[in-house]
Parts: C-alpha cells; structure tokens; sequence
C-alpha cells in the first residue's frame, strides 16, 4: 500500500517536473522571439562602425542567429529629443542607445522607460546581469543597465612637461605655472561631476581661477585632445579613450590618472515602445556581461568596477586612484546645476 | 538718362481680374507653401519659448515666462549684445567693404580672369566654419601656430608664445570678415552686374572722377542689396556660434551666439525654450530690419535699373590698377582658402598632426584617405549628400523666386506677412529649427529618408534665396512685365521668358549658395539622422567625436575639393554663362 502511495507520489512528481521542463522557460520565450525580429537598430557612437561587425558575428554565433545591426551614429544630445518625439508621434524607430544618467533621468521623468526583470530573465544565462543592474541609480535599476565607463585623466605633452610634473589634483590645474597651457571642455565637463562630493562652491571657485589662469577653451573631449595633440595647449583632462587614440597612433601626448577622477556610466538603453524588444534585451544582457570582454577589447571602453576584470579597473586599482560616480538622483541634479554655473563662469559671467 | 518714375500709371495683367484662372492661383498656392514651411520654424520657436526648461515644444505641461527673465532679466545679456553689436559692425564694415570691393572688380572692371576670380572667390563657402576656425588656430595659435614658428624661427625669437595670436578681437573679427566676403559678394555681384551702364558713362561724360561715380551713382543704386546684405548677416551674427565658439571663448570675448549655444548643448535635453527666448531678440531685430527694409525701398522703382530700353556693358578700365587688384583677390585668396585649407591638407597626410617641418615630410602618406575610402557607409553617404544639396538648392531657389517675385509684385495685403514670415526663420537657431521639422514631420512617409533633411534645409536657406533674389527683382523695372502683358504674355510665361532670365545671375549664385551650405551642414543630418540619410558631414562629426582628426582633416579635404569640382562645373554650364 506504502509502496503503491509512493509510486502515485513519484509519478506526480515526474509529471510536475517533466511538464516544466517542456514549458520554454523565459529565456528561452524571449530567445524565439528575438529570432523572429531579425534586426536591431543603434542609435549610437559605440561601438564604432568598423569594429561593429566582429561584435554582430560574435552575437550570432552565441545563439544561432543571423541578425543584421543597423547602426545611426548618434550623440547622447540628439538622441534624447529623438527618443522623446518619438514616443509622442507613436514612432519609436530606435531599438538600443546609450547615455549618461543625465539622459536617463530626463527619460525616466518623461516616462519614456520601462522595468523588466533582468535577472529574472537572464540570470541564469549571464550571472553578472545582477551587477549590471544593480550598478546604477536606484530609481533606474531594472530600467537601465550599467554598460561602461567613462573615465577622465590628464593628458599631456611629454615634449613640454615630464611626467612627474604634471598634476595630480584637480586644483593643480589652475597653479599659475600652467597659465595659458591647460586646455578645457568650454561646456564645463569634467568638473562638474564633482559637485556632489566636494560641495558646488568649491568646484565653481576652481572654475573661476581656471578662467582666471587663460585657458584655451576646445569643444568637447575630442577638442581638448586636439589641442593637446596639436600643441596649442600643453595639458587638459579628455577622457581616456580619447588621450589614448592620439597615444596609440605616436602622437606626441602621454595620459595619466590623477589621485581622484569622475566615473561617468554610460547606460544601455532601451526606450519604451521599441520595435524590437526581444532582440534588444538579449543583445544588451549579452553585451554588458558575456560579450562585454569583446566589446572592451575592440572598442577601449571599459569598467570601473573592481570585480570587473577589466583594464580599466586594473589601471585604476594600479594606481591606487579614487574614483567617484554619481549614486543618487539628487546628486545628479546638483552635477547638473553646476555643469550650468561652470560654463557661464568660462563665457564671463 | 532717367530713373523711371514709381508713380507711373501701372498696367494690370488681365489674369488678376479673373480668379478662378491657374494663373491667379499659383501665386497664392506658392504663398500658402511657403507659409506652410516657415510656420513649423516660427511656431516651434514660439510655443518653446514659453514652456519650461526640459520639455519639448508641444509636449502637454505649464505656460511660463521663466525664459524670458532668465534670458532679459540678467544684466550679463546687455554685456552679451554691446559685444554683439560690436563685433558684427566691425565684422561688417570689414566684410563689405572687401565684398563690395571685389563684386566691383569682378562686375565692373577688365579685371582679367574675372570668371576664373568669380569661382576662387566660391571656395572658401565649402569649408565649414568648424574647420575653418581649427585651421586658423593651427596657423596663428599662440604656442604651436605655424605662422607663429615660422616667425619665430627667421626673427629668432626666444619665446613659446605668439607674436600673433588668433585668440583676440582682431582675430575674431578678422577670420569673420573673411568668412562673410564670399556670400556677400554672392549677393552683391548681380546687382552691380545688372546696372546699366549709361548712368555711369553720363557722370563719366561730365568729368566726374571714378571714386565720386562710385559714391554718387554706383552705390546708391544697388542700395537695397547693401541693405539686403546688412539685414541678413546682423540676424546671422545673433545665431552663428562656430568662430565665436572656436576663438571668441578663448579671447574672453562672449557673445550672444555662444550663450544660446550654451543653452542648446549644455543638457541631455537641450533647453529649448531659453535657445528660443534667445531669438526672440533676432526676430523683433528681423521684424524693425524688414520695416526699414521696406520703408527705405517703397519707391521700389527709383532702383530698377534694368528698363525696356537696352544697353551694352561698358566696363571700367583698371590699367595697371590690375595688378593692385589681383593682388589684393589673391591676398584674400591665400588668406580665406589657402591657408586654413593647407593645413587641413597637411594634417590629412599625416598620422598625427605635427606642424611642417621637412622631418615631418616622411611622414606623409594617404592612409587617411584609404581610411576614408574603405569606409562602408561612404557610398551612401555621398550618393545622398549629392541628392541633398542638388534637391535643396533647387527647391530653395525655386521657391524664392516664386515668393519674391509674389512679395515685389503682388498688391495683396498679405505679401507684408509674407516677407515677414520668409525672413524670420534666419533668426531661430538651426537647432530648434531642427526641432520643428522633428515634431512636425515624424509621422510623415518624409521621416527618415533624406528628404526630410532637405525639407529642414529648404526652410533654413529661403531667407538667403528670398533677400538674394528680392534685390534684383527690385532692379527689373515693371515696365518690362506690362510689355509682356500688353503683347498678350501670361503672368507665368512673363515670368518665364522676361523674369528669370533677367535674374539668372542672382538665382545662380542663391543656388550655388545653397548647394554649397547644404553639403557643408551639420546641423540637419545630425539631428534627423536614421539609417538611409547618413551624409558625408553625418562621418565626418563621428570622426570628430572619436578624436580622429587627421582622418577628420582626410575627408574634409575631399569634401572641400567636391565643392571645388562642383562649383568651377556650375560656373561653366551654369546661369553664367546661360546670361
């Protein structure tokens, strides 16, 4: 009798257990769904379009797919009020972009976002997905996932200034040796990213002695990193992506990381409304966890973070320097405030 | 000789008594087009202008006149629009008096290789001002200029600094005055072309000396070009940022342009709304510019120079002045094209930038190119750059001429609105005009192809095409269209066969204007970029964003030598030649 119960038991089991394992499991939903949508659309400078290729064969041959990328290089500036007009004519053409959490706070606030369960999905798959989720703000965790990092250094002419010369504070920059020699981003940034963890007040009265000290004013990162490169300044701070293009190709200009950087995260996006959903969480799963020692490799960009093995940790850890990255909303506004009050300081008011 | 007399009796064309004919409508029809575009530029940049910061223009939410305090409110604008002001005098004064100048050379005298001149004069327009302002801080930057090296090294100066140095007023003014001559002189040139020479040989007849020609008949008969151009490059001083941007920052000099620049790049979501109350102060400023306009050409007739009586071109003698003047064109030459175009050569055969040196010439190579070439999306791209430029200076021009003709010609109340309305758009930032045709046109089977890139250009180049042909229409003498009438011409066949080929000189250069903006644009392709409508400046703002800027340099140079091809072609097929 104790026998026959438990074979009845036994055979419950076997069917409860083989009914789930003929069930697709989310993963496995959303896989087929993304075999159905074929292609993905990028609004975005990165990855780069030569190297874009090798990253799409990779994904492919990971799950069988033979989908095509179709990327729009495309700024963080443009692609905000794209994204936004979109959603409000009912058109989203863009599937995957990427930005700063200043973007993504303006997205989140126009509700142009949505949560999915990230780890629910792929945590199985791609362990290091939790990571990537958690990494972020918390009011955008499950909305945005953290993908790398942008990090800020001091560049500079090694035919001008030896390496033990150069700064290694922020304020050094603004010591009246380096009159008229330091180039700086004329919309304010880095040092905006500060704002949080020093006090406003400080950073702008660095601001006003670095106008004070003649600067050259270039246009964004790869206007500092020109003027370094072309010798009409002899020091600034571009990101490092930048300062280590014009090292690579024997450009007399050398980088180094100061005691304390800014830590810029860069987040995958995916608005709300996408044409292809699937594809875009699978491609963004993989990318920011199992492809993300590709995507360092061909494009330079990395992460921060120490459990990441990554060069930039690495360089970081090496150099034992401090980084700061914006944790909160409320500390994103300030960066924001005060990215506003630097550049009227650099225009003269 | 006689400046005909406005207030003679004037001619009705049979066609406006009947309004039921086509021809009475295409006029109207034209006008309704036109308003239908300037409409998405001047509604986005009032509704935006009153909504608050980080919101899209029509995007539900509160009405507010935040912008307006923090743009007017603030004592630093005023100190932001005396330097404006400044700036654009000086820069104008310099500008014209070169434009004026070499449109006189070129229109009036025996310069010899007056045509060759008239196309050099052309390629200084293909270069964007970008890398313009980065070729002349190559050139003349205080530390590694080469200009700077140079003088260094033959004086044998001990210093790492200067003697020039473009970060300055002078400078500003300097690289401005420049960049203006060629449009200037775009618009110049088929006024002075037009006027009838018996004016100039009465005065000549009489013994009056060239100079006093010149003051006394010469200039006040193309008044309303002057003022043309006056009008247009003040409205274009309130919004252009690139030389401002480039050396203005740097020679602690700001002006209104860059605050506005600052405003639209200085978020995620730029703040429209203060770019907008911004030009506000370009729009009053275009509205009391077109009223003077007006008013100080209302006796439109006193300026037609081109009557039904004929004429032969009689051109001044230079002597051996020639030499003076293609001395002068070549200095100008050598300084707006040569130079700043040189060093981008320079740097696109090299692997990094390093200045000239004869250790430097090993290094050159054509990897940049081949970079270039092997690009995948390079085909695309200037398929689609030609189909934009060609589409938007024909439609651009088109347009014009149809509007101009309706706002010089028609009695109907509404060509004052039309002026306006044609005209203001010069006073919205490219990038909220962007905006607009974003907002207005995304539901449209135009999104995402190139067309919609070519819409947004259409409406940023009419003012230029509207002012450009509007001053010689001003020229043609209505008499010329009553003879038509009263040999039984219709107002289009008028238009045809009397009209255009009367202003082919003016439409020519508007469209070769236009052509050569609207390859050179970054504004546009970036903003209403998709897959399909990448342009050949859509790569060459990724390689400025990767730091690539010898590979940067590398395409510039082949667009600016497109420009050049394309511009010597237009000039030997085109209206020039036709007239």
């Amino acid at each position: 009798m104790l026998r026959r119960e438990a074979a009845i038991v036994l055979l419950l089991i076997w069917g409860a257990a083989s009914s789930l394992h003929a069930q697709p499991t989310k993963f496995q939903q959303l896989l087929e769904g993304a075999k159905k949508e074929r292609e993905l659309i990028l609004w975005s400078n990165t990855p780069e379009e030569d190297v874009l290729p090798q990253i799409v064969a990779a994904f492919n041959k990971r799950f069988g797919l033979n989908i095509n990328v179709s990327q729009v290089q495309m700024g963080t500036r443009d692609f905000t009020p794209r994204v936004l007009a979109g959603l409000q004519a009912g058109r989203v053409e863009v599937d995957i972009g990427q930005g700063s959490s200043d973007t993504v706070l303006i997205l989140n606030e126009k509700n142009a976002l949505e949560t999915f369960d990230w780890v629910g999905v792929f945590g199985r798959d791609f362990p290091a997905i939790k990571r990537r989720v958690d990494r972020v703000i918390p009011e955008f965790r499950g909305k945005v996932l953290d993908y790398w990092h942008l990090a800020y250094c001091f560049s500079y002419r090694p035919d001008r200034v030896k390496a033990a010369d150069v700064p290694r504070t922020w304020e050094g920059l603004a010591d009246p040796k380096w009159r008229g020699q330091v180039v700086l981003n004329q919309a304010g940034s880095p040092f905006h990213y500060f704002a949080p963890f020093w006090g406003a007040e400080k950073v702008l009265e660095l601001a006003r002695k670095l106008k004070a000290n003649q600067p050259v004013f270039a246009k964004g990162s790869p206007g500092v990193a020109a003027a370094i490169e072309t010798g009409q300044a002899t020091l600034g701070a571009p990101t490092i992506g930048q300062a280590a293009f014009g090292k690579d190709r024997g450009a007399p200009v050398d980088w180094l990381l100061p005691a304390e950087i800014p830590i810029e995260i860069e987040h995958f996006i995916i608005p709300k409304g996408v044409p292809h959903p699937n594809l875009a969480r699978l491609w963004a799963a993989w990318i920011t966890t199992e492809g993300q020692p590709l995507f360092e490799k061909l494009t330079k960009n990395g992460l921060a973070w120490a459990e990441d093995d990554s060069f930039l940790a690495r360089r970081l850890k090496q150099d034992k320097t401090k980084y700061r990255f914006i944790e909160t909303t409320q500390q994103n506004r300030i960066m924001d405030k005060t990215l506003k009050q630097i550049s009227e300081i650099y225009l003269g008011k | 000789m006689q400046i005909s007399d406005a207030r003679a009796m004037r001619l009705v064309n049979p066609a406006e008594r009947r309004p039921w004919s086509l021809e009475h409508w295409v006029p109207r029809l034209v006008a309704v087009i036109a308003l239908l575009l300037v409409a998405t530029p001047l509604l986005t940049v009032t509704v935006a202008s009153f909504r608050p910061g980080l919101t899209l223009p029509f995007q539900s939410g509160p009405w507010t006149g935040e912008n307006f305090v923090t743009a007017f409110g603030s004592a630093f604008t005023y100190r932001l629009l005396l330097n404006t002001f400044l700036y654009t005098f000086v820069s104008l004064a310099i500008g014209l008096s070169i434009a004026l100048a070499f449109a006189w050379l070129v229109e009036r005298t025996d310069m010899p290789y007056a045509s060759s001149i008239y196309t050099l004069l052309l390629i200084p327009l293909a270069v964007p001002s970008l890398l313009k302002a980065l070729g002349w801080v190559l050139l003349v930057g205080p530390r590694q200029g080469v200009i700077n090296l140079l003088i260094r090294n033959v004086v044998g100066l001990d210093t790492a600094v200067g003697p020039l140095n473009i970060y300055s007023f002078t400078g500003m003014v300097f690289l401005t005055a420049l960049s203006f001559v060629p449009t200037m002189f775009l618009m110049l040139g088929p006024l002075l072309r037009n006027i009838d020479p018996s004016f100039e040989e009465a005065a000549e007849t009489s013994g009056v000396a060239t100079i006093h020609t010149l003051r006394k008949i010469t200039l006040p008969l193309i008044a309303p070009g002057i003022l043309a151009v006056i009008m247009y490059f003040v409205i274009v001083m309130v919004e252009s940022f690139e030389i401002p941007l480039a050396i203005g920052l740097n020679a602690n000099f700001p002006v209104l342009s860059l605050q506005i620049y600052s405003s639209v790049r200085g978020s995620a979501l730029p703040e429209y709304g203060l770019a907008s109350a911004y030009s506000f102060l370009g729009l009053v400023l275009g509205v009391a510019l077109l009223y003077f306009y007006r008013n100080a050409t209302a006796n439109a007739q006193r300026y037609a120079v081109i009557t039904g009586k004929g004429y032969s071109q009689k051109r001044f003698r230079l002597g051996r002045g020639k030499y003076l003047a293609l001395g002068f064109i070549g200095l100008y030459f050598f300084l707006a094209v040569l130079l700043p175009v040189g060093v981008l050569l320079w740097s696109s055969l090299l692997d990094f930038y390093r200045p000239p040196s004869w250790a430097a010439l090993a290094h050159l190579s054509l990897k940049n190119y081949l970079t270039i070439f092997r690009s995948p999306r390079l085909a695309l791209a200037a398929l689609n750059t030609c189909v934009l430029f060609l589409s938007a200076a024909t439609l651009s021009v088109i347009i014009a001429l149809l509007v101009s003709w309706i706002i010089q010609r028609s009695r109907a109340r509404f060509t004052v609105l039309l002026d306006n309305a044609v005209f203001l758009p010069l006073a919205v930032p490219s990038i909220v005009i962007a905006l607009g045709v974003m907002l207005f046109y995304i539901s449209t089977p135009l999104w995402g192809t190139i067309w919609i890139i070519v819409l947004g250009q259409i409406i940023r180049y009419l003012p230029f095409g509207t002012r450009t042909v509007g001053a010689a229409l001003v020229q043609i003498h209505r008499e010329l269209e009553e003879a038509a009438w009263a040999s039984g011409a219709s107002r289009l066949t008028t238009l045809r066969r009397i009209i255009l080929p009367l202003v082919l000189p003016a439409l020519g250069n508007a469209w070769l204007w236009v052509a050569v903006h609207s390859m050179r644009d970054f504004t546009f392709p970036l903003m209403l970029i998709s897959y399909t409508n990448v342009v050949i400046t859509s790569l060459l703002w990724s390689l400025w964003e990767r730091g690539a800027m010898t590979e940067m340099s590398a395409l510039s140079v082949l667009l600016v030598l497109c420009s050049v091809v394309f511009s010597v072609a237009t000039r030997r097929v085109g209206p020039r030649a036709v007239s």
